[in-house]
């Protein structure tokens, strides 16, 4: 087959095979549940499965075509009988599933398909085949022509629909089946789930109850593709299908194109039970399939059309600018005219007397005529032409308006589409340290903005992963405490209410130790032993929520090092979130996400900083005032203004973005941001209009700027930098504190251009804010600051360029941590003289003592962090 | 070669000295026409590629041509603050933005005046499409590989995996793949 051709099969098939494997998944939860629908869907299994083998040979999978034969022969013998779906095979097929998942995932990163794990389900089905077969005597109908290794001779091998597996296939899976045989034989004749270590490890299933509708999917005919695709797809798919017939069945429809599709279902209302059958598997209102980016590609064109509503607005300005000139024009002529008429008369007169031509005269006469006529006539457009724009602008304004909200509809997907994903973590977790839980979404059917789903999808898997590793107890302490062996986690949403939803993630199990928490808070530094002895119960469990967290003594490598509920508030509050946590000890912990359903517009104010425009946005500022009119004072070095009797201290946004400015205070606007607890008065030299804004990303290769949100277009069509206001929060801190109260006569030296004689730090740290703190510090004292973003990245950088003249980092970070760090330096002939500072949370003397024995000069702990203390010892270690 | 025979003297009925002197007269003017005559099929090209050359800081660069998608001029260019100095800022091409490369700074060019033109070459690798200011754009050339060398003191300021080589007239050939990559030119802070 022509390796082209070929390829886009396999494109194809891999499409196809995403959906094969999510109704498979659907199928397998839905014989989970005690009340679902299973005849349905062990039928659905079967025509998935048949379709999926069919597809795999299309491409040449032998492996998947292998599987999926003996995955029917066994779902045959469950149709339409009374034959109960078992345990054991819900977990083969789940981890069938997950073969699937496997090769396919690695056809897509064009590597050779990793077939092991599909091999040894296959194998293992094979087994309990065969084991089933013995202890009921009956023969078995697996199709298998090849030797299992330690099973030749055991079970009939009867001829199966003629697909006969190459040895080679096999071959490997063989011995490691062999382990898994003696479970499967043991599985299907113990009695009951007896032993705890296979009842957990087979038994770590999970029932999922769904809370929302079936997703149901329409294939439209080819006829109605047609106008929608580019030549060269189901066209060329359709004559070349028929031209290969012969040698391969083309099972899947030609008209399913490659990529992504959004499926959109009939919304459902939340009953009050909260617990939802699943509907039948027929239709719920008409659907549609598009692919994803075409949505978000009407969606972002959406957006843009902000700007022709903007545009507008300044067409109704110039129209209105360009009366105004004209009526000066006219104002003028009225005062000027009578003069003009009466030496035009004179001139008729004169000309009369002397009998000189009038022609000059009757002409000026004409003119002036003329031009009163002609200037009336101006005025009138003028004024129907504002007419008319200001009419425009309203019916492009509404036009607009109705159409974003309807595109911004277009990307609301149900929760529940987070479903298998969840179901499938719990169930690894479980399994794999031996816990037993289930997993309830309720009110799945609840719709979320698409792109506020997909930010949420990790802080709500670290949320889950912390439950199941800190919250969740194993079974035998469970059932020592009275409670059910299986736990439960559910995850509960409520109908929106003004703008946002309430989702509750609950578990039943051993619930928060406030005490705990505050011993850790005050181990890690977090906080002094005293003001930890103060803390009410709501305010210990908040604490969870700090960085660098963890009850756990070890690193846990589920929860990283603590630091997921940190992550989770932050990821949340970013969303225009919010997060807090209850638990009873013992009993339960809930946490409580309240999340916006819909991306809000935003909307910004231009202002003007050294000259050049820039918008923040209006949801930042809490006030603007003239700084001629505020009470400017200067405390312990710092500028502070005094506003509604509070000492705000004061911050030029022109010094944070490192930008000259040489506008007198006095000229300039203040304007007050930061929280109630923190505020703080920004300096901008001048503030125009408020306008809506469609932040546009920067563009490859500004991953990420500090203090740089985006780029949006203004009104007058230039562009403009949108500031990040949390980055400029960060950075203001320091900056307000460094610059000297006395503004120097001569502006300051652009940061770029910084002399070459300059001491040259490297800061390895692998957290943002503490890294831009870091920077902010001892750029601010002079220093010329590299960033690392954790050990590996430090050590690839120094190895890069040595000419480093102190070393500043983190001891907690990914990959390699500031000890490892330390030591590798101080091993390079190269580095080994650098002097190194640690600079890390972790309080104990322990850590101090490692600190000095790997080689570091100086070790400083994050809450006693002092600015000028740091800088004193980074001075004298320079 | 008929003319051949048309130049033969026409008494024929000459001494044998004649005889010879037609026949060295033939040869020679045989001689002659291999000598004219020019090979059915075209020339060889040699091997090489077309480049997009630019001149920056009075120095010729080269482009290899399939990285170049168009040269455009930039009307306005907005500095982004907080990035490194070889970031002159972004731009709007024609709807999306792009990032405008000052490539001065990445191979250690001195001259630091204002740029002498507003025509910016478009360059798209595999990980971006940026836009790479010029002094002036001279044009496409084909240069074939043989006129390239690799090594030469000329080019020991710009670091070395920038740089594909130089032509003998002193046109350094820039390596688009190694110069617009994440690598290189990423800002993540």
């Amino acid at each position: 087959m022509d390796a082209d051709f070929l390829k886009r099969l396999q494109e194809a098939f891999i499409e196809e095979a995403h959906e094969q494997i999510e109704t498979i998944r659907s199928c397998l939860n839905e014989l989970e549940k005690d009340d679902g629908n299973k005849v349905q869907a062990v039928e659905s299994l079967l025509r998935t499965c048949h379709s999926l083998k069919g597809s795999a040979r299309a491409v040449n999978l032998r492996v998947i075509e292998m599987t999926c034969q003996i995955v029917e022969a066994r779902l045959v013998s469950y149709k339409g009988s009374e034959h109960k779906v078992n345990r054991l095979f819900l977990d083969r097929m789940n981890d069938y599933a997950d073969g699937l998942d496997q090769v396919v995932h690695s056809l897509e990163v064009a590597e050779e398909p990793s077939v092991q794990h599909l091999e040894r389900v296959a194998a293992a089905m094979t087994q309990d085949e065969m084991a089933e077969a013995l202890r009921l005597g009956t023969s078995s109908p697996i199709i298998l022509g090849t030797d299992l290794g330690a099973d030749s001779g055991t079970g009939s091998r009867a001829g199966g629909t003629g697909t006969a597996a190459s040895s080679a296939d096999f071959g490997a899976a063989g011995s490691a089946s062999s382990g898994t045989s003696n479970e499967a034989l043991s599985g299907a004749t113990a009695a009951a789930a007896g032993s705890g270590g296979l009842g957990a490890a087979s038994g770590g299933g999970v029932g999922a109850g769904q809370g929302g509708p079936e997703i149901t999917i329409h294939k439209l005919g080819t006829s109605a593709w047609s106008g929608l695709e580019q030549t060269g797809g189901p066209s060329t798919f359709d004559r070349e299908a028929r031209a290969n017939q012969s040698a391969y069945a083309m099972p899947f429809d030609p008209s399913e194109q490659t990529g992504q599709y959004v499926r959109f279902t009939g919304t459902e209302d939340i009953s009050a039970s909260g617990m939802h059958r699943t509907a039948s598997m027929g239709v719920l209102g008409s659907t549609v399939r598009l692919k994803v980016n075409r949505v978000e590609d009407l969606v972002h064109g959406a957006e843009e059309l902000v700007y022709a509503k903007l545009v507008s607005d300044q067409r109704y300005i110039d129209c209105g600018e360009l009366q105004l000139i004209l009526n000066q024009w006219v104002r003028r002529w009225q005062r000027l005219r009578p003069e003009v008429e009466n030496e035009v008369q004179r001139r008729n007169l004169y000309a009369n007397d002397h009998l000189v031509s009038q022609i000059g005269s009757s002409n000026l006469q004409e003119f002036l005529d003329l031009h009163d006529s002609f200037v009336g006539k101006l005025t009138d457009r003028l004024n129907s032409l504002e007419r008319a724009v200001l009419a425009d602008r309203r019916t492009v304004g509404t036009l607009i308006d109705t159409m974003l909200e309807q595109s911004r509809e277009l990307t609301m997907i149900p929760f529940a589409v987070l479903q298998d994903l969840f179901v499938k973590m719990i169930r690894d977790l479980a399994r794999d340290e031996g816990k037993q839980i289930a997993l309830k979404i309720i009110g799945g059917a609840v719709e979320i903005d698409r792109n506020i789903l997909d930010e949420l999808r990790e802080p709500l898997l670290h949320l889950l992963r912390n439950c199941v590793d800190h919250g969740i107890e194993s079974p035998a302490v469970r059932t020592a405490a009275g409670k059910p062996a299986e736990a439960t986690i559910a995850i509960q949403l409520s109908a929106p209410k003004s703008g946002k939803v309430e989702i509750v993630v609950r578990d039943d199990g051993c619930g928060i130790d406030p005490e705990r928490v505050k011993i850790s808070a005050v181990e890690k530094g977090i906080l002094s032993f005293d003001r930890a002895a103060e803390l009410s119960y709501q305010e210990a469990l908040g604490l969870i929520f700090r960085s660098s967290f963890s009850t756990r003594g070890t690193v846990n490598e589920l929860s990283g090092r603590g630091l997921g509920c940190a992550i989770i508030k932050d990821k949340v509050e970013q969303l225009g979130g919010s997060v807090e946590v209850s638990s009873r000890i013992g009993i339960e912990t809930k946490f409580r996400l309240a999340v916006p359903v819909r991306r809000a517009t935003v909307v910004g104010i231009a202002v003007t900083v050294g000259g050049r425009i820039f918008v923040i946005p209006t949801a930042s500022i809490r006030a603007a005032v003239r700084a001629s009119d505020q009470e400017i004072r200067v405390v312990e070095g710092k500028r502070t203004v005094i506003f509604h009797e509070r000492l705000v201290p004061m911050v030029s946004l022109a010094d944070v973005l490192h930008i000259d400015s040489t506008v007198p205070i006095d000229d300039c606007t203040l304007l007050i941001v930061g929280s109630d607890e923190y505020p703080m008065a920004l300096l901008v030299e001048d503030i125009h209009g408020e306008q809506e804004v469609a932040v546009k990303n920067l563009p490859a290769p500004l991953t990420q700027v500090r203090n740089v949100g985006g780029a949006t277009m203004l009104k007058t069509g230039d562009l403009a930098i949108v500031v990040n206001m949390n980055d400029v929060l960060t950075s203001a801190v320091l900056v307000g504190a460094m610059v000297p109260v006395a503004q120097s006569a001569a502006p300051r030296s652009d940061a770029k251009s910084k002399p070459q004689a300059q001491k040259r730090i490297l800061v390895v740290e692998d957290s943002i804010t503490s890294r831009v703190l870091l920077k902010n510090i001892l750029e601010s004292a002079g220093f010329s600051v590299s960033v690392a973003s954790d050990g590996q990245d430090g050590w690839e950088k120094l190895l890069q360029d040595s000419n480093f003249d102190l070393i500043v980092s983190d001891v907690e970070m990914p990959r390699m941590t500031g000890f490892e760090l330390t030591t590798k330096i101080r091993k390079e002939a190269k580095l080994k003289d650098i002097p190194i500072i640690i600079v890390t949370s972790l309080a104990s003397l322990e850590d101090r003592r490692k600190g000095v024995e790997v080689g570091a000069n100086a070790y400083f702990v994050k809450s006693n962090f002092d600015k000028s203390n740091l800088l004193e010892m980074v001075k004298r270690l320079v | 070669m008929s003319d051949t025979d048309d130049l033969q003297p026409t008494a024929k009925s000459s001494a044998p000295g004649a005889h010879l002197e037609a026949q060295l007269r033939r040869s020679i003017l045989k001689g002659r026409a291999v000598k004219l005559a020019r090979p059915l099929e075209k020339p060889e090209v040699p091997p090489g590629k077309q480049y997009v050359l630019f001149v920056l800081s009075r120095q010729l660069f080269a482009f290899d041509v399939n990285y170049v998608e168009e040269v455009f001029q930039i009307k306005s260019i907005l500095p982004v603050p907080g990035t490194p100095p070889y970031i002159v800022g972004i731009a709007s091409l024609r709807g999306p933005l792009i990032s405008i490369i000052d490539l001065r700074h990445l191979c250690n060019l001195h001259e630091k005046a204002v740029m002498g033109s507003d025509k910016t070459l478009i360059v798209k690798t595999s990980s971006m499409r940026v836009g790479v200011m010029t002094d002036e754009v001279t044009g496409l050339e084909f240069i074939p590989d043989t006129d390239i060398s690799a090594e030469s003191p000329v080019f020991s300021h710009i670091p070395r995996r920038f740089v594909e080589g130089i032509t003998r007239d002193g046109t350094i050939i820039l390596s688009c793949s190694n110069l617009f990559t994440t690598e290189t030119l990423e800002v993540n802070e």
